[in-house]
């Protein structure tokens, strides 16, 4: 029992972290229709960005994250002009568009190399005091990292639901050439997107960062398709789906390391991915009958 | 010829042929039929693996690993094809039926999976650590000195990607190779016409995860060893681009992309002299240079350096030759007259 407790704990981080992620991707994956490969790279970025704040700009470990997820915003929003706009204007095939963003990928994870070395860097003043929180022991940390994982869900909720913005990315995720036709600023809104999915980036591979200890430039590619499989079960292009998809995936996964080698928890989270597209592409909670066309 | 420039040569020679048959292989499934696989290279490395273990023996430095078997010559290749179309077989089961992006998320998934699992599960291929000591194929019967027989060696290998080739060339100009375009341009057409979709798919799915597992063979054979590190994902995105590259859909295509990419960037930027700490740097600067090339492709040549050729038919060259008299022109219908 008292592993399971344990394993329950560390579900709880890895549904956080997950949760940010998760979010950040399906957020611009529903309203701009283009699968961000690059994502990994970016989460990545985003704890770099971290370490240079804390190095050069002497910031402690909160104000380089919102450091890292201004810079990382507005990176996201260069990557849409520059690479992902254009494309989607010649009208280029899913998979071609998927080949366009996994290159942009690889080329910021190489840059980290050229810059960084393939070697692990840590982040400063992560906060180590204990905590217990019923039965559950955590980390100053990890505490930090589920409150910023809930602030940030709240925050999405409010900004989707009580905004005319929000109103305007849903009308988006629904039908483009609709909301078009209704008179909302389209290429705005689509930029406001990537900027916001690059700031969950930057915090989620800040707290990816932080949770993982030392990390190098395969942190966030090594997470990515978790993020995926979290995004996936909850129904593609749905951030409240993904929530709850990041909750499912992330405590499968701690949980199943009671029963199986924690070598293979990574396989659990892909296998339900597989599982979900397969049997379930509209994620793991139907919504209201929006239809996805997976055949 | 220095014998350090013979060896150099020889080594680059043998990665275009390998990717030769790579090519050949994806383009099969991909340029002519149209499913998309990120998880070509779980193919390569399977065929590899077991292209190692059946000539490796029954034990080997403490190495676990299964099919511990000697099999002579040419059976380990088709041994790693076989192993290569079985795991297509299984991949194709699953992702057959899916469309664009989730195809492609599923097979890269798929690919992670099998990566972890043949990493962690010891037993099987040894794991992260890989099998090594491969023995060379024919190197006991030969009896050749080390640089003839790399010669011999490459001359098998050219041998088979020729012979892969030609096969290639003629499934492409056979009614199949017509059906199999049909269904990547069009599925529902093609099943309209009769055309059992998924049966032609799986056939085109798993003869590219066969040619795939024979190049992995080689790949294994040749470097005497093989491990996980070899076929992470960035691998697979090597032979997608080289293929993107080259023309998709066209087998001089797949040629000329093994030439460019694999070999042309992947290998010459080797030579670059490395002097400490720029090790990283000439690697970063490789793969930064591969994901520009793929932008500029997509954007200035989609359709690769040597573009499929739109098919002739006979019967409809004997209409442009004498055509079929178009009706004579109508009278100008009644109320225009009335205008005028």
């Amino acid at each position: 029992m008292d592993i399971f407790i344990s394993a329950l704990g560390f579900g709880v981080v890895t549904a956080s972290i997950l949760a940010l992620a998760a979010v950040g991707f399906t957020l611009q994956a529903g309203i701009t229709n283009v699968v961000n490969l690059a994502y990994g790279s970016m989460l990545t970025t985003g704890a770099f960005l971290a370490y240079v704040a804390q190095q050069r700009l002497q910031l402690n470990i909160w104000e380089a994250m919102a450091f890292a997820a201004v810079v990382l915003g507005i990176i996201s929003v260069l990557i849409n002009r520059l690479f992902v706009i254009p494309f989607v204007r010649r009208g280029v095939t899913h998979f071609n568009m998927m080949l366009v963003t996994f290159s942009v990928g690889i080329i910021l994870e190489y840059i980290i190399v050229a810059v960084y070395g393939q070697t692990f860097y840590s982040l400063s003043g992560v906060p180590q005091n204990s905590i217990t929180v019923g039965q559950l022991l955590f980390t100053g940390g990890q505490i930090a990292i589920i409150v910023l994982a809930l602030l940030a869900m709240l925050t999405v909720h409010t900004l989707l639901q009580y905004t005319k913005l929000g109103k305007a990315m849903r009308a988006m995720a629904d039908d483009k050439g609709l909301a078009r036709g209704s008179g909302i600023n389209v290429d705005l809104v689509t930029d406001v997107t990537w900027f916001l999915s690059g700031m969950l980036a930057g915090v989620a591979g800040v707290a990816l960062g932080m949770d993982s200890g030392s990390f190098s430039e395969i942190l966030g590619n090594n997470f990515l398709l978790v993020v995926v499989a979290a995004a996936v079960l909850g129904g593609a292009g749905r951030p409240y789906g993904a929530m709850i998809g990041a909750l499912f995936v992330g405590l499968i996964m701690e949980v199943s390391t009671v029963w199986i080698p924690s070598e293979y928890k990574e396989i659990i989270a892909l296998a339900a991915l597989v599982a979900a597209v397969l049997y379930r592409p509209q994620g793991i909670i139907s919504g209201r009958g929006r239809t996805v066309v997976v055949k | 010829m220095s014998i350090a420039t013979q060896y150099y040569l020889i080594t680059l020679a043998m990665y275009f042929f390998i990717y030769v048959i790579l090519e050949l292989g994806y383009n099969m499934q991909f340029g002519l039929t149209g499913i998309i696989n990120i998880a070509v290279y779980v193919c390569v490395a399977f065929g590899g693996y077991v292209g190692a273990t059946v000539t490796m023996g029954p034990s080997n430095f403490g190495q676990s690993y299964i099919l511990g078997m000697n099999l002579p010559f040419p059976l380990p290749v088709i041994a790693g094809g076989i192993a290569g179309a079985v795991v297509s077989a299984t991949v194709g089961v699953i992702v057959i039926r899916l469309r664009d992006q989730y195809q492609a998320i599923v097979t890269l998934v798929i690919a992670q999976m099998a990566y972890l699992f043949v990493g962690n599960y010891q037993p099987l291929f040894n794991g992260f650590l890989g099998l090594a000591n491969v023995p060379h194929p024919l190197d006991t019967t030969l009896n050749l000195s080390t640089l003839r027989y790399q010669y011999v060696f490459l001359g098998i290998t050219a041998a088979f990607a020729v012979l892969a080739f030609l096969f290639m060339q003629r499934v492409s100009h056979s009614p199949l190779g017509r059906v199999l375009r049909s269904i990547r341009e069009d599925q529902e057409v093609a099943a309209v016409f009769g055309k059992n979709v998924i049966r032609l798919q799986m056939l085109s799915f798993v003869v590219g995860g066969f040619l795939a597992g024979v190049g992995g063979a080689f790949i294994a054979e040749y470097l005497g060893t093989i491990s996980p590190s070899i076929w992470s994902t960035s691998e697979a995105f090597i032979v997608i681009a080289a293929l993107l590259v080259g023309g998709t859909g066209n087998n001089y295509g797949a040629v000329l992309g093994a030439l460019v990419l694999p070999v042309g960037i992947y290998e010459l930027t080797q030579l670059i002299p490395s002097f400490g700490s720029a090790t990283d740097l000439i690697d970063a600067a490789r793969w930064i240079l591969i994901g520009l090339l793929v932008c500029a492709f997509l954007w200035f040549r989609p359709e690769g350096l040597l573009a499929e050729r739109k098919t002739k038919y006979r019967a409809l060259r004997n209409v442009a030759k004498n055509p079929v008299p178009l009706p004579e022109e109508s009278e100008p219908m009644q109320h225009e007259k009335m205008l005028s």
